[in-house]
């Protein structure tokens, strides 16, 4: 990017600021998962849906409670219609008792609300938001506490504590990610990134296991990134045989990327020690 | 950087601009990108996703909490701008605009939050060890950085989106006014306005004049 021309007397002044702003500029360690996260959930919005994160969680939180709502409804209008004339007139005499005036037409719910259309679509996809991702046993989630932990929030956080040097904390909340919101895809982002944290962190045997299970979901965006982090993994377990294929189908599914010159020296190195 | 799909060859003549600019070599991405291609927005977007990760920083705020918001904001407006794209200026100047707007539209609409905000975050003092220059000097460029971002703020948008470009992500006028797609008079007439309207904080403001006054 060349110098910016001065504007008149302000010469200095525009100098001076932009060599401040040069430094807000600059690449930090972290920035391609974040770039990789970022444009895979701008991809995964819809066209026109240009609202914050926030936004679309509140958006969600209220179009959850419609659903629940319109589907207490309609349980309710269903078994009235189809019970018989006998329940019909004990449902209407015990009606009062049952749905209080004032309370919210959800609380007599007995059915859960319909499971919402996947946001995201094609696998790989980042949803814009996870309170549908609940577990799939335990107690069901209040609107709030959705509010609380979803599966982008843990993210954020275990990506902060990463970045912050507080491994410890960021290994439980990528686990507590992977064991809460299984299928998200930043579960699934998580594996890579638990994968190196373990890696450097000298876990070889754990760290190959998520990789492992990145790469076992099929697809994704750091399918390279998750074979070079598994490879080396392997290697730190001296596990030869098995370094060797990783590398092989490293060089077969990208035959042009940026890991292959090392993939084929290793492979180069791993062949002579046969 | 990831690679997820190879670039595809330099285009012939598309893609250069109007005023005899070098090939772009992101155009024939773009327009793959904008005629529906997942694959090469993809690609596009983690190719100049360092770029508009920048332009956000410089914008809102390395330290801000929204940076990966708002740049997935961004990325989305570039992603829906693309269909419009015809080539006018290169693409990455292209994208950046839309990061800038993106950006500064956050910000003014955060304004209630950045209020109650100090305008100063110490953690910006961690740049220290990387740095060549004392920790007044550290504070004075964090200060002067605020000051220009609270007037792109308040400047009417074209003055502060060519502020923004010139200053913040340090373009040339002509590639300003490439980026913006307006005469380069008009971006010198933006600018100083702009500039302007800069100089008039600074004179009603003893600290921020005394900052300006110090070292670089």
């Amino acid at each position: 990017m060349s110098t910016p021309t001065p504007i008149d007397g302000d010469h200095e002044l525009t100098e001076r600021l932009s060599r401040d702003f040069a430094d807000e500029r600059r690449v930090r360690a972290g920035d391609d998962e974040l770039i990789v996260r970022a444009g895979v959930a701008a991809l995964a919005r819809p066209r026109g849906g240009t609202f914050g994160k926030r936004t679309a969680l509140f958006v969600a939180i209220a179009a959850t409670l419609v659903v629940a709502s319109a589907a207490a409804a309609t349980s309710v209008w269903i078994a009235t219609r189809h019970a018989s004339p006998f329940e019909r007139t004990q449902r209407s005499q015990s009606a009062p008792s049952e749905a209080k005036p004032g309370a919210p037409a959800h609380a007599a719910a007995t059915r859960p609300a319909p499971t919402p259309p996947a946001v995201g679509g094609p696998e790989g996809d980042v949803p814009l938001v996870e309170p549908y991702a609940a577990p799939a046993a335990g107690p069901k989630q209040s609107a709030p506490a959705a509010v609380e932990r979803t599966a982008a929030s843990l993210f954020r956080e275990a990506s902060a504590a990463r970045r912050a040097g507080d491994l410890g904390r960021a290994r439980s909340l990528y686990t507590e990610l992977q064991s809460s919101f299984a299928t998200s895809s930043e579960a699934r982002v998580s594996r890579v990134s638990l994968g190196k944290l373990l890696l450097g962190a000298g876990h070889a045997e754990e760290a190959e296991r998520q990789f492992r299970s990145y790469l076992a979901l099929g697809g994704g965006d750091l399918g390279e990134e998750a074979l070079v982090g598994r490879a080396d993994a392997l290697s730190r377990l001296a596990r030869r045989d098995d370094e060797r294929h990783v590398w092989q189908e490293l060089l077969a599914r990208y035959p042009s990327s940026v890991y292959a010159p090392r993939a084929r020296q290793r492979l180069g190195a791993l062949g002579a020690g046969k | 950087m990831l690679r997820l799909l190879r670039l595809p060859p330099r285009q012939g003549s598309s893609g250069e601009s109007g005023r005899g600019a070098p090939i772009d070599p992101l155009f024939a991405l773009a327009r793959a990108a904008g005629d529906g291609d997942g694959e090469a927005a993809r690609t596009l977007l983690v190719t100049i996703g360092p770029a508009l990760l920048g332009t956000v920083r410089g914008v809102i705020g390395a330290r801000s909490a929204d940076v990966e918001d708002v740049l997935q904001e961004a990325m989305l407006a570039v992603h829906h701008a693309l269909p419009g794209f015809r080539g006018e200026c290169k693409t990455i100047h292209f994208a950046c605009r839309v990061a800038v707007q993106t950006a500064m539209n956050a910000r003014r609409r955060a304004g209630y939050r950045l209020r109650y905000t100090p305008a100063v975050e110490p953690a910006e003092l961690d740049a220290l060890p990387h740095a060549a220059l004392s920790p007044a000097d550290v504070q004075s460029a964090v200060e002067r950085r605020e000051a220009l971002r609270s007037l792109l703020d308040e400047l009417p948008l074209p003055q502060g989106e060519a502020l923004a470009l010139h200053v913040v992500l340090g373009y040339s006028v002509d590639e300003t006014a490439e980026a913006t797609g307006v005469p380069v008079n008009t971006v010198r007439s933006r600018l100083r306005a702009a500039l302007a309207a800069l100089r008039e904080r600074i004179k009603g403001d003893g600290q921020l004049r005394e900052i300006l006054g110090g070292p670089a």
